[in-house]
């Protein structure tokens, strides 16, 4: 895997559309599952959503699933490398959280030290 | 009740605008051609109109994964022209938005832009060819109004479809700059 498919933070669409195909799905089923795991939050629109598949694709993050025969929808699933990519991305959301939190959290009490 | 109404738009936002205010006023676009658009009454508000510029025309064996995820998720596909494809949605089942993040919304600008960039420089071929015949045809008095009245005509075109791209590269511009700050 070459280092530009590692570095940086993920988009929050190319995030989620690789945990909702850790089992195999197709693209409305991507909407849906997107839009239950974020309470509503996340709507993916089609066009991100159809743009996005083909970047992964592209990339071998996610792979044509074989679906039922004769279904005309293209179900998808995501690969090692994908899932490489969500655990890095974790890492980092991981990290950004911990920092956050320390200052954030720590702000009222630097105030009063002041 | 049906209602066809003759229009040219350069701008696809400012014509799914239009359509999109014919919704209110009752009419629901049912067909489209080259500046031709057929309307049906519908309750008011009852559809979302959006346009869109795909890759490939809509009858294309690679648009058609997109298009059955359109119809999926709720999303009519009403017309094509070229490239273009006219969508809607019912209103009652929410908000309709195709690009949902700064990035997809900031390439779909850009392959629209790239599309009138070609137009454009087609159009400033012709209006050069233009110009050099009426060189040379200077002094035919016959011919000269003719040829100044094509000068004059690819020349103004050439004009429009500048300050178009200029105003799409002007939104590119305002989406790049938020995108350093968000998603």
């Amino acid at each position: 895997m070459s280092e530009s498919e590692t570095q940086g933070a993920l988009t929050e669409a190319v995030f989620y559309i690789l945990l909702a195909l850790h089992t195999p799905l197709h693209g409305y089923g991507i909407m849906q599952l997107v839009r239950e795991m974020s309470d509503g939050r996340v709507d993916l629109g089609a066009g991100t959503l159809y743009g996005a598949i083909n970047t992964l694709l592209a990339r071998h993050w996610i792979v044509p699933h074989q679906a039922d025969e004769g279904s005309r929808r293209k179900d998808y699933v995501v690969t090692d490398e994908g899932r490489h990519a969500v655990q890095i991305e974790m890492e980092r959301l991981e990290e950004l959280l911990t920092n956050g939190k320390q200052i954030m959290e720590g702000r009222g009490d630097e105030k009063n030290c002041l | 009740m049906r209602k066809i109404v003759y229009k040219l738009y350069w701008d696809y936002e400012k014509e799914e605008a239009w359509l999109n205010r014919m919704v209110e006023t009752g009419w629901a676009l049912v067909h489209y051609s080259v500046g031709r658009y057929v309307f049906d009454a519908c309750p008011s508000g009852a559809y979302i109109y959006r346009i869109e510029l795909l890759d490939q025309a809509a009858k294309h064996r690679k648009s058609k994964d997109y298009l059955t995820l359109l119809e999926e998720s709720g999303i009519e596909h009403i017309a094509s022209y070229a490239n273009w494809i006219y969508l809607r949605k019912r209103a009652d089942q929410g908000p309709f938005e195709l690009y949902s993040d700064l990035d997809s919304r900031i390439a779909h600008y850009r392959k629209i832009k790239k599309m009138w960039l070609a137009l454009t420089l087609a159009e400033g071929t012709v209006a050069f060819v233009n110009i050099g015949i009426g060189l040379l045809i200077l002094g035919h008095n016959a011919m000269t109004w003719f040829s100044l009245t094509l000068i004059a005509a690819s020349c103004v075109l050439a004009v429009f479809f500048v300050i178009y791209l200029r105003r799409i590269g002007k939104k590119i511009g305002i989406l790049e700059e938020e995108r350093l700050v968000r998603e």
